[in-house]
């Protein structure tokens, strides 16, 4: 380390290793970004009035005491098994042996289904052909409906809907299965699921389970992901967490650093009226409420109220009705309409397909 | 400038050197082990540097499999779309008596797909007799400027909400029904008569 | 090194009075803006923190929000004092390890005025709104342009005088300082193209954002203040250097992790670059390591902090800081931990505890080392006695803002995780109560830089005029009923 003109390049190369990884390489990653959402929808870019009160956030430094940098918390997963897989063994294997033995009975009976159903299927194909052994698929198919009547109706019913097999009229008469099923039993063949774990789970723990199903037993399953320890959403402040597709159209990114206030990346969808942001960016003390955020009373036009004049409509008001500010009218000027409506435009309530809400993630469909 | 106060040490040592102390073998190995566990782990956790990962989630695979699905996605849109439709058949699919027919559980829906994406195209006049009555309002070609997709989104959603549980209707099929109506030159809006002679019952 | 003695011919070595007088002029001035900057900085933060204790404070003033006091406060420290005390001491110490006076001392002078105009534009800017909306790079876009207009001017001087004595073994100072050089335009040319000129789009300047606001911090202001510590205290104990290699370890840590560390867990960013910068934070202890160890060595058996040597008290304190709080550093690698502080005041605490007990702290040590051998004749500082207190206010201030600002955002990081109403009462008294405890600090730091400006205010009006003790001045100013000329 003693020619000079290595020292330049060594420093050179040691900060650009950090350059590329955390200034190249995601803005090249966010650049290729699309604003699609995938189901034909897109996330917009602001109103000029919102851009416009981006600014009066970023000059008025509000960002240094705002965060809009919402955080997530943790899933659990819920897999249900909907339909079956081609083995048995190899599916059981998958799923694990203890789920397997507790199943047992339901899983046994959808696979003499499945069983069946192919049984029959080939009775059919043979029986076109004319040339088969119909006396052994008839033997089969017998053998197969005894086994099929074996357990309750309830339970055959279940077994149904795991195995995903269909039945023409004849064998559902055969089966001795009702032919006019009831909106209950229909229901119940329709959402048919073998749990395969209990939504505890974490992804790690189920990824095997996952793969394998899909990929090796070609069986299908809802995988429902259940919320655990998410304090923002739980305490009302976000929807889902902050992704980089939040800030798309952001002019400038102002994730925040600090919560000295709530943070603020879903305050457009926490149903607060213009007017209470009015109120609070007026005076957040006003009407006695505890607050230290200062007031920025400039953003506002102010006059005496005349006597007996009426409040004007337009005018900032508490939720009493009564004006911000005791005898005075109190209107916002552009700067805290723009502003406003950048708060307003602020929400992450919307379901992403890389942050799903975790509300309503819940409805998931089945996996193919 | 001798000042008596002076506390300040003005005589200096000469410029400092380094010594030439090497790094003990053993902590370069340790570090190096250290780094390259590190290496390990970040290597098991970065999700293949994927733009769409972001925390809680871990693997491009967990996102992807909490992603709506295509059919969820067609159904979605067609859903959004149905806005056009439930001013007369209701959000409930359930029609106006004697006017509007129901789409729930309709024969109509949940036969011929194509016969659905030809009504929604071209519109149709009443008298039509649907689950056994008869209705009598008009329907305006609303689909008439939709693209195949949509219409397709449209036709899917209404086969499949309110427990219909019809398949899946591709864009591909409505293609062919436009071809079907242009082949039979038919233009305007359809009643029950010509519909069935386009589209004829299997 | 004997290996390249052929290059060169050995140029005898200028004698240190040589050197101390071609730095003369432009340190000295890059000095005092730097002192008059930390009165400014440590000033306008107050008003700042003021506002946290009485939320009416100059309200109605829209340019004194809490939100532009505190980005011109940082300005005022970052460029205003760091930048010209760093720079002044880059210089010096370059000379003096190089052994050759300071090359176009005019540069230096052209520089110093245009830098110093570039952080008084970028604090007009910020109080007009311009600031482009990073918490930590506060810098409108004319400002920026201004700025590494003027650091060009005084690098070139600085990289002509580095470049004037080819053969001689560098000592391990010169890397870091000559890495300084090279990174600052790099890091706010970044920010400049990247955030303020041709802003990349939102969701990508988050990440450009935290990489030039930690190499900011941990690589400019990293190596200036290591390569005041690796110098003096060394330079003042008489000893050698420990280990060359341990320092080239540290100096390339340093460098290579500086810009990746210290990503939130909860930033709204791809999981992989949080991984990154988890995995960087935890490898940043071989940093910590690798310098903590070698001072350590090199100084064994003095007792830096109880040295009656100020210098050393404060570089020995800047050292101890540097490595606590590369320690929380290292503790960002820790989800959990992370996770749990990221949104209170801790992190803001760190920055401003390696901004004064380590940066400023090494710079106060440095100055009054060098100040004083500035002068023809060398004097001394007018009332040496007073500058130790600087070294204490800092410390204090230092340590309470360690303890008030991320002890207390204990309470916080955990109301945040749960459990609190994030619009109560309570929540609020949780997040302000590590704000209004570092007040104390905020207190103490704008004392040591009054007493600063104080310092070298005397240390010129002595220079010129003789006796210049305090009683003296006092008594001269009484006497002519002219105007204090010390603040």
């Amino acid at each position: 380390m003693n020619k000079s003109p290595w020292i330049f390049l060594g420093v050179l190369f040691a900060l650009s290793l950090s350059w590329w990884g955390m200034v190249f390489g995601p803005a090249a990653q966010v650049n290729a970004a699309k604003s699609d959402l995938g189901d034909g929808t897109a996330l917009h870019p602001r109103s000029g009035l919102a851009q416009q009160g981006e600014q009066i956030y970023r000059a008025n430094g509000c960002y240094y005491c705002h965060t809009r940098t919402a955080t997530g918390g943790t899933f659990g997963y819920e897999l249900q098994l909907t339909q079956l897989g081609e083995d048995q063994d190899l599916t059981a294997e998958i799923i694990g042996e203890e789920m397997f033995t507790v199943g047992n009975n339901i899983f046994n009976r959808a696979y003499e289904y499945k069983a069946l159903a192919k049984a029959l299927d080939a009775l059919k194909a043979e029986e076109e052909k004319e040339n088969g052994n119909v006396a052994k698929a008839t033997e089969q198919k017998n053998k197969a409906i005894t086994l099929a009547k074996g357990g309750n109706l309830e339970e055959n019913l279940v077994a149904l809907g795991v195995s995903g097999v269909s039945f023409d009229t004849n064998v559902v008469k055969a089966l001795e299965l009702p032919l006019e099923m009831t909106e209950v039993q229909q229901a119940k063949v329709a959402n048919a699921v073998l749990p395969v774990t209990h939504g505890t789970e974490s992804w790690d723990e189920i990824e095997d389970k996952v793969r394998g199903l899909k990929d090796r037993a070609g069986a299908q399953f809802k995988l429902l992901p259940k919320p655990k320890e998410w304090p923002d959403v739980e305490n009302g402040t976000a929807s889902r967490q902050s992704v980089s597709r939040d800030y798309l159209f952001d002019t400038h990114a102002m994730p925040g650093v600090m919560r000295m206030g709530p943070d603020l990346s879903n305050v457009g969808a926490r149903r607060v009226s213009a007017n209470e942001l009015y109120a609070k960016i007026y005076n957040a003390q006003a009407g006695g409420v505890s607050s230290h955020m200062p007031p920025f009373k400039y953003l506002f036009n102010v006059r005496p109220l005349k006597d007996g004049e009426a409040l004007p409509n337009g005018a900032v008001t508490l939720a009493d009705g009564a004006s911000v500010e005791e005898n005075h009218v109190v209107t916002p000027n552009s700067k805290a309409r723009a502003l406003v409506a950048y708060l307003q435009s602020l929400r992450n309530d919307r379901s992403l397909p890389e942050a799903p809400l975790p509300g309503s993630i819940q409805s998931s469909k089945a996996t193919e | 400038m001798a000042e008596n106060q002076s506390n300040l040490n003005l005589n200096e040592h000469d410029e400092p050197s380094a010594g030439d102390q090497q790094m003990p073998v053993s902590i370069m190995v340790v570090l190096t082990l250290l780094g390259y566990i590190g290496c390990y782990k970040v290597d098991e956790l970065n999700a293949n540097f994927a733009a769409n990962v972001h925390a809680p989630f871990g693997s491009p695979e967990e996102v992807a499999s909490l992603a709506p699905s295509e059919a969820e996605l067609v159904f979605g849109k067609g859903k959004q779309l149905y806005a056009n439709c439930q001013g007369c058949h209701q959000p409930h699919g359930g029609g106006t008596p004697k006017l509007v027919p129901p789409l729930a559980q309709s024969e109509w829906v949940l036969g011929d797909p194509q016969k659905a994406a030809a009504i929604v195209l071209n519109g149709l006049e009443g008298p039509i007799v649907v689950k056994g009555e008869e209705f009598s309002a008009a329907m305006t070609p609303v689909g008439a400027a939709w693209s195949d997709e949509d219409i397709a989104a449209v036709v899917t959603y209404i086969r499949q909400e309110w427990g219909n549980g019809g398949s899946r209707m591709m864009p591909e099929d409505v293609a062919a029904t436009r071809a079907k109506i242009q082949e039979a030159g038919h233009t305007g809006t359809w009643t029950v008569e010509t519909l069935n002679s386009v589209f004829p019952n299997e | 090194m004997s290996e390249h003695a052929d290059n060169v011919a050995l140029a005898p070595a200028a004698k240190p009075e040589e050197i101390n007088a071609s730095c003369r002029l432009p340190v000295l001035f890059l000095f005092f803006s730097a002192a008059v900057w930390a009165v400014q900085a440590t000033g306008v933060g107050l008003l700042a923190s003021l506002k946290m204790h009485v939320p009416g404070f100059l309200a109605d003033c829209p340019f004194l929000t809490f939100g532009r006091l505190q980005a011109n406060a940082w300005v005022a420290f970052l460029y205003g004092f760091a930048g010209n005390a760093g720079l002044g001491l880059t210089l010096w110490m370059l000379s003096r390890l190089r052994g050759m006076p300071l090359a176009r001392p005019g540069f230096v002078i052209a520089g110093a005025v245009l830098w110093n105009t570039g952080v008084t534009a970028a604090m007009v800017g910020i109080t007009m709104g311009d600031q482009p909306g990073v918490a930590g790079y506060e810098l409108p876009a004319y400002a920026s342009r201004v700025l590494l207009i003027g650091h060009a001017f005084i690098a070139f001087s600085a990289i002509i005088t580095y470049f004037s004595r080819r053969h001689q073994q560098l000592y391990p100072s010169s890397w870091f300082l000559i890495a300084s050089l090279v990174v600052f335009p790099w890091i706010v040319g970044t920010a400049h193209w990247l955030l303020v000129e041709t802003p990349v789009r939102g969701a990508a300047q988050i990440p450009v954002a935290h990489w030039t606001v930690t190499s900011l911090q941990q690589i400019w202001l990293g190596t200036i203040g290591l390569a005041a510590i690796m110098y003096f205290i060394p330079k003042i104990t008489g000893r050698a250097l420990y280990s060359r290699q341990w320092a080239a370890f540290g100096f390339w840590m340093v460098l290579l992790l500086g810009g990746w560390v210290n990503l939130n867990s909860g930033s709204p960013l791809p999981v992989w670059s949080i991984k990154l910068s988890q995995y960087a934070s935890a490898l940043f202890i071989f940093a910590l390591i690798a310098v903590g160890w070698n001072l350590r060595q090199t100084a064994k058996g003095v007792p830096l902090l109880g040295s009656d040597d100020l210098t050393l008290k404060c570089m020995g304190f800047a050292l101890g800081a540097w490595l606590i709080a590369g320690l929380f550093t290292f503790g960002n690698a820790c989800p959990d931990w992370n996770g749990l502080l990221q949104f209170t005041y801790a992190s803001t605490a760190i920055r401003h505890f390696f901004a004064w007990g380590f940066f400023a702290m090494a710079m106060f040590g440095a100055v009054y080392y060098v100040a004083p051998r500035l002068f023809e004749g060398e004097v001394d500082w007018a009332c040496s006695g007073t500058y130790k207190y600087i070294y204490w206010l800092t410390a204090g201030g230092a340590v309470v803002m360690l303890l008030a600002g991320v002890g207390m955002a204990y309470g916080h990081g955990h109301a945040l995780q749960g459990g609190v109403d994030p619009f109560s009462v309570d929540m609020m008294k949780k997040a302000l109560l590590p704000m209004r405890a570092a007040f104390l600090a905020e207190l103490a730091f704008l004392g040591a830089s009054l007493i600063f400006l104080g310092s070298m205010a005397c240390l010129l009006f002595r220079n010129c005029c003789g006796d210049c003790s305090p009683m003296a001045l006092i008594r001269k100013c009484r006497a002519a009923k002219a105007e204090g000329g010390v603040e």
